[in-house]
């Protein structure tokens, strides 16, 4: 069924539907805000609805993307257009000539048309994508073949290799930064047109199915709530993008949290402060700040099935050091090695992939999971130090390999810190099953949850002081 | 004075005028130095059609107080700002009685043989009058006999307990003084609320507002805004400038340049009477642009890196 016939107030419901549908919340009230806000829209204005529809709906920068999405979906000229058999191909306009792609592009990436871009994307998606009607696809394939035709990347670094040229050559002053600058640019330009062709493929795909079929297969859960263990490239990117934000907040929430907690009022002293005027309580005593700082300890399995999460966690973890007293993170596949340092500087999942990648070359490769040995490991390095104010953190699935769990190991952590938590990234009805031995380790943790997302490291971080 | 019926007593006023749409309320910042996109301006247009509080949203220095000081200006109402921080409470946000008056009228009163001082415990009778209140910005807004537009500034440092004494000023224009009832609005403040995300938000609150999220100027807007602020620097310049302040702000840094700091390094340079920007001055330059160490050594990492290699 293809939504073209519909009404556009129809459309804007379903439209919102489905953006309650990946978890943007939208209440009655917004709903009725944005269609009183759809009515006084300026429809001659290139944006005048997407405006409208997005300050009444969206109230969080971490939805906007989901927003944009959507609303190509539902709005754009080509999904109000009714789906004919022609329209599975885009034509070139009748009066337009086809472009010479090669020259286009490199003109797209010299100057940055956008109404450039747009031709091209048209004309590439004409002429290297092989549409089939009628099939559930996201449209994936075809944008990279479209992108394959064009040939974006090649011709993206000869731009840059020609300005580098042009710059006067290596050594030349101030080459490096422009050349930075320029680097910066083209990348921008080739990422607009790779948005280009996006577009003009899901234009097709609505046209041919519908914006409620299509956006029902795209459909995914917002960044924050994302599967972070499965997540693709791009995907990590997504959801590195709204760590930033959930790092700061979580700092402010804490940090404020425990100013509050010192805040309070020392009412033995304040009674004890009163005697000198005549039990009437002048002067009230708060009580001395606490030196409340927990320290931290991490244990984090680095092995192949679970190591986006680990890049994650502990990039998390690291950027957080400054809300605990002592920080000291280890990692794991065979043998325990600690890595606070190396992850000081690390701010991004995908750099911190890599480190866990050389870390994982250069002392461990081919090597099985071993959570017993590295238990003991991390118990020998860190053991002596733990006491009531540490709270150990385990990231990991539990999976040994069928290798002693030597759950007595976590049992002697347990009895020296304050506390133990296990995340796990599996959901419960997983563990325990094949390899996992969470059965023996649950019972030596404070409290061992499943943490597949941003979401849940947040709401877990925010409960823990 | 009497008191207004409870609702909404007020009208917008004259919110059509320089506030009809996109255009109108771009040009008409423009002219008071506020270079805005279709996007902030289409927002501003209609949150004041719509009557409704606009909650800013964005990293530091993007524009976000100033869009509200020259949205006052465009209107050519006063503005009142109401700068939270942690701790502030009713008190220094809505109202808070004058005691002093209030202990020195009693004092007065006492002569007079009609007074009674348990007519007085009894209901107050007297000393809460809105004489004796001191209004603070918020219901300075709601009472000012001009439309005026209020600033409710960095709303994220509150607490939530705070934060929803203000949901009556946001959804019902009024303020409710359990002595003396509601207080409602004689004009529709327009009211603009600014967050720098360090702290979610309630619900309640972002229902009540419409949103507004202001990240950095794309380069051509933030090329405009050097060269107004800094109208000396030549040109080619103040392209290479928003070019490598584009750059960092791709980096992961901890404070990403804001457009405060572009305009500071614009000023620097013009100064020095620098012609062009390289890695030479590039010390200077990052250390302008850049607030902590460890972001500066990021940045020269990045910037000394080795020529473009095509991605694999
Ligand atoms: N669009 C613009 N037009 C003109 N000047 C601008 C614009 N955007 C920002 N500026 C200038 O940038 C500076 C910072 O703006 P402002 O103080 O409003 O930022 P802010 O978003 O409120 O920052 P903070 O979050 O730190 O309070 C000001 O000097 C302002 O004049
Ligand atoms: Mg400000």
């Amino acid at each position: 069924m293809t939504s073209s016939g519909i009404s556009p107030l129809e459309r804007i419901h379903r439209f919102i539907d489905e953006l309650r549908a990946r978890g943007v919340p939208v209440s009655m009230v917004e709903r009725l805000d944005a269609m009183r806000a759809a009515k006084i829209a300026e429809l001659d204005q290139a944006d005048g609805l997407r405006t409208a529809l997005r300050c009444t709906l969206i109230k969080s920068p971490d939805h906007l993307s989901a927003f944009e999405e959507v609303y190509g979906l539902y709005f754009s000229p080509a999904s109000r257009r009714p789906a004919t058999p022609a329209g599975y191909s885009v034509q070139p306009d009748a009066v337009r000539p086809p472009l010479d792609l090669e020259r286009a592009v490199t003109s797209v990436l010299r100057d940055g048309s956008a109404e450039l871009a747009r031709q091209v994307a048209e004309q590439a998606v004409g002429e290297f994508v092989q549409f089939e009607a009628g099939r559930p696809v996201a449209g994936v394939m075809y944008e990279r073949s479209a992108l394959a035709g064009l040939r974006l990347e090649e011709l993206a670094a000869r731009q840059l290799a020609e300005a580098a040229a042009g710059l006067g050559g290596p050594g030349a002053p101030g080459q490096r930064l422009r050349l930075e600058l320029q680097r910066t640019e083209v990348t921008a330009r080739a990422e607009y047109l790779r948005g280009q062709v996006r577009k003009v493929i899901r234009e097709l795909l609505v046209a041919d199915r519908g914006a409620d079929a299509v956006a029902k297969t795209l459909r995914q859960p917002l960044p924050a709530d994302r599967d972070i263990s499965t997540a693709s490239r791009e995907q990590m990117r997504e959801i590195h993008r709204v760590m930033i934000p959930i790092e700061r907040k979580l700092a402010t929430t804490v940090m404020r949290r425990r100013r509050h907690r010192t805040g309070l009022i020392d009412v033995r002293a304040t009674l004890r402060a009163s005697m000198a005027t005549g039990a009437v309580p002048m002067r009230i005593v708060h009580r001395k700040p606490r030196p409340t700082k927990p320290q931290l300890y991490v244990l984090a399995d680095m092995s192949g099935s679970v190591a986006t999460f680990a890049a994650f966690t502990v990039t998390l973890v690291s950027a957080m050091s400054q809300l605990f007293s002592r920080l000291r993170s280890f990692a794991f596949i065979t043998d325990a090695a600690e890595v606070t340092d190396v992850f000081r500087h690390v701010r991004d999942p995908e750099h911190a992939m890599a480190t866990i990648r050389d870390f994982v070359n250069a002392s461990q490769l081919g090597g099985y999971t071993d959570y017993g040995r590295a238990l003991r490991q991390f118990h020998g390095a860190v053991g002596a130090e733990l006491e009531r104010r540490s709270t150990v953190l385990i990231f990991g699935d539990a999976r040994g390999n069928y290798l002693p769990a030597e759950e007595a190991t976590l049992a002697r952590i347990s009895r020296r810190a304050g506390s133990v938590y296990w995340l796990n990234p599996e959901p419960q009805a997983q563990w325990n099953t094949g390899d996992s031995t969470m059965r023996a380790y649950e019972g030596y943790c404070t409290a061992a949850v499943t943490c597949r997302s941003l979401s849940d490291l947040r709401r877990f971080i925010e409960r823990l002081d | 004075m009497s008191y207004s019926q409870p609702g909404r007593g007020a009208q917008a006023d004259d919110v059509a005028g320089p506030f009809a749409g996109t255009a109108s309320v771009r040009a008409g910042l423009a002219a008071h130095g506020y270079l805005a996109d279709d996007k902030i301006a289409g927002v501003v247009s209609l949150a004041a059609r719509l009557g409704k509080p606009l909650l800013v949203e964005g990293p530091a220095g993007t524009g976000k107080t100033q869009l509200a000081k020259s949205v006052a200006q465009l209107a050519a109402r006063p503005l009142i700002r109401l700068q939270c921080y942690e701790g502030i409470d009713e008190s220094k946000a809505l109202y808070e009685w004058d005691y002093r008056k209030q202990l020195l009228w009693i004092q007065a009163a006492r002569g007079d043989e009609t007074f009674s001082a348990d007519a007085v415990i009894e209901d107050g009778k007297g000393i809460f009058d809105e004489r004796f209140l001191l209004t603070r910005p918020m219901l300075e807004a709601i009472r000012s006999p001009e439309p005026a537009v209020l600033l409710v500034d960095e709303v994220d440092r509150v607490d939530a307990e705070t934060e929803a004494l203000f949901l009556e000023v946001l959804a019902e224009y009024q303020v409710s003084v359990p002595e003396l009832g509601r207080l409602t609005a004689r004009h529709l403040p327009l009211v603009f609320l600014t967050s720098n995300g360090t702290r979610d938000l309630s619900e309640a609150l972002k229902r009540r507002c419409l949103f507004l999220y202001l990240d950095y100027p794309d380069p051509q807007r933030e090329r405009e805004i050097v060269a107004q602020a800094v109208p000396g620097l030549e040109q080619a310049l103040v392209d290479r400038l928003v070019a490598l302040v584009d750059t960092l702000r791709r980096l992961n840094l901890k404070k990403p340049p804001s457009v405060s700091e572009t305009i500071d390094l614009a000023r620097t340079l013009h100064l020095l009477g620098a012609t062009d920007l390289d890695l030479t001055a590039s010390s200077l330059t990052l250390n302008v642009l850049l607030k902590y160490r460890d972001d500066v050594q990021i940045a020269d990492a990045a910037l000394a890196r080795r020529p473009w290699q095509p991605r694999p």
